[in-house]
């Protein structure tokens, strides 16, 4: 091996012009053939079929369904229903809101920019489903008729439960929320800004109901802590964590973690603190206790509003009549199928399932309802594909530091790298989710993670 | 969850595209450099050990730049990386990072070094 090393370098110098070219041609083509034949898309398993596929929302979770039905079926016939062309990559608005990603524009896109070309976009908001006749119909009256639908909605940011809030509050008066949008995110970074400069005391809560990306009150609480740290003024700011909730966490170890570790960093932790109504002016919270209402006042409050499913889904007959998930989309929790109609299919934060309002829930469950969809078109009994609960949360502890975090139906920790403890800060989560995971959310629109 | 190596790929076709262009004009510049330098050594061999030394010797300043440098530019700093993981991770990003510049510069030293004389046997 050595000789023929030596020989090799020996001969280097006079490798001919024509060789050396022909050498270098031949190890591109040979580098690039493998990676070429992975990236190409799957049209020999496309299937036939004339079904009308409708997709309702162009989140993530409706673009992802999109692109992948798209590969999947030849010449397919699939119209995506909403109004929004702007798409917004949620899961940095927590890193704006902390002043770790200072532009705001790169969480801003655009639909068309993910959309096939051939599926069909009717720019308009859907107004009410009607599951019995098959067809759903816009806020213009029209009426779009399916054989196939899937639910991508997303949820609705209920504001208007928390008496005197709005959104258009956030960044003014000390009230801040990170859910929705670029721009609150933005406005929040300036009220967390006013925060560090002044002091005072700080108010971050967190509804009762579910809501996309749990894990975002509890980072917006450790990254601001961090800020304050950071700048000196820690000892100005009084911080407490007010919970709707009976637990800080789903998931227990995380829960019990997040009880030891909150306190350490002076953040008071109060379960079961609901909050219901907000007096900006005089900068006052008050909220539902055991033990009836009680007032706070504040200097910032994080106040992050219910959320349900948007209203023409919570009115239909596809939602939830009774139970724990009432008023969200009625699916099986591992197959995604409309447990009553069985030609609707539902995805994202929209489905009524114990855990996974997350992106990461998203990357999980498009390849479930894209197989369990197909099988069903192809007239198969059983569908094949099932959904575990799979969800993740890069849970930030600190600019620099995070615990990924990622489990099932089940509460278990199911980790995809298993050289990444999931009980530990570490560095290389807090690179994925500041480097990584918009790569990884962008490939997911494509379909092709 | 898994990742295929598809999908590996396909993520990591999304990290760069932003930087498509610079890249690919990058490229085309190391490309041609080595064949302006093929072009040279038609009658005197290129200068591989001398230009080799150089581009080492700067891979090797770039490697400890980015051991010093990668937690800062990621936003953190180097008290916050715990375990073998993340220094490892750090020196495979530096090293990375090392080796990218030893390539990016070889091309160039072959080019503005002068060619060796042949040796007269």
């Amino acid at each position: 091996m050595t000789k023929n090393k030596a020989q090799a370098n020996q001969r280097l110098p006079d490798l001919g012009r024509r060789k050396f070219l022909k050498v270098s041609a031949a190890s591109a083509l040979a580098g690039t053939l493998p990676a070429t034949a992975l990236l190409a898309s799957g049209t020999a398993q496309a299937i036939e079929t004339r079904a009308r596929i409708v997709i309702v929302g162009a989140g993530a979770a409706g673009i992802s369904l999109a692109s992948r039905l798209t590969k999947a079926i030849r010449n397919p016939d699939i119209t995506i229903i909403d109004a929004r062309e702007a798409h917004y990559y949620q899961p940095g608005l927590t890193l704006v809101a902390v002043g770790a990603w200072k532009d705001v524009n790169k969480l801003v896109d655009k639909n068309e920019r993910y959309l096939p070309r051939s599926v069909k976009w009717v720019k308009e908001s859907v107004a009410a489903f009607d599951p019995d006749h098959n067809r759903v119909f816009t806020h213009s009256g029209t009426s779009v008729p399916y054989d196939y639908l899937l639910v991508a909605t997303g949820v609705e940011i209920r504001f208007d439960l928390v008496d005197g809030l709005n959104p258009n509050l956030i960044g003014q008066h000390g009230i801040a929320c990170v859910y929705d949008t670029p721009e609150h995110g933005a406005a929040t970074a300036r009220v967390i800004n006013e925060l560090v400069e002044r002091g005072g005391k700080a108010l971050m809560t967190r509804p009762i109901t579910a809501i996309k990306c749990a894990g975002a009150p509890v980072k917006i609480a450790l990254l601001t802590e961090h800020r304050l740290r950071e700048a000196n003024t820690r000892s100005n700011v009084d911080m407490h964590y007010l919970s709707a909730e009976p637990a800080l966490f789903s998931q227990p170890d995380i829960n019990q973690f997040l009880y030891e570790h909150m306190p350490k960093r002076g953040i008071a932790i109060r379960n079961r603190h609901e909050l219901v109504a907000i007096d900006p002016g005089r900068k006052h919270a008050t909220f539902r206790t055991e033990d009836g209402e009680i007032t706070e006042d504040y200097d910032f409050i994080h106040a992050v509003p219910p959320m349900t499913a948007p209203s023409p889904v919570r009115e239909s007959a596809l939602a939830w009549q009774d139970g724990p998930f009432v008023g969200w989309l009625e699916v099986d929790r591992h197959t995604l199928q409309h447990t009553r109609y069985g030609n609707v299919f539902g995805v994202g934060d929209v489905v009524g399932t114990p855990v996974g309002k997350t992106a990461a829930s998203v990357k999980a469950q498009v390849p479930v309802a894209v197989t369990n969809l197909l099988a069903r078109i192809q007239g198969q009994t059983t569908l094949p594909a099932r959904y575990d609960g799979y969800t993740s949360c890069p849970l930030i502890t600190e600019r620099g530091k995070a615990i990924l975090v990622e489990f099932d139906y089940e509460l278990k920790m199911v980790p995809s790298f298993g050289f990444i403890n999931p009980y530990q800060e570490h560095w290389v989560p807090w690179i994925l989710k500041d480097k990584m995971l918009q790569a990884a959310y962008q490939a997911m629109l494509r379909g092709r993670v | 969850m898994a990742f295929s190596l598809m999908g590996i790929l396909a993520v990591m076709l999304e990290a760069i595209r932003p930087f498509l262009v610079p890249l690919l004009a990058l490229l085309c510049i190391e490309i041609a450099l080595v064949a302006t330098a093929v072009f040279k050594s038609r009658n005197k061999p290129l200068d591989w050990k001398g230009s080799g030394k150089i581009a080492a010797v700067m891979g090797c300043i770039g490697f400890l730049v980015a051991l010093l440098a990668a937690p800062w530019i990621t936003g953190a700093s180097h008290a916050q990386l715990a375990g073998w993981l993340d220094y490892l991770a750090l020196v495979a990003a530096s090293a990375a990072a090392g080796v990218a510049l030893f390539l990016a510069l070889l091309p160039l030293l072959l080019c503005a070094r002068p060619p060796q004389r042949r040796a007269v046997l």
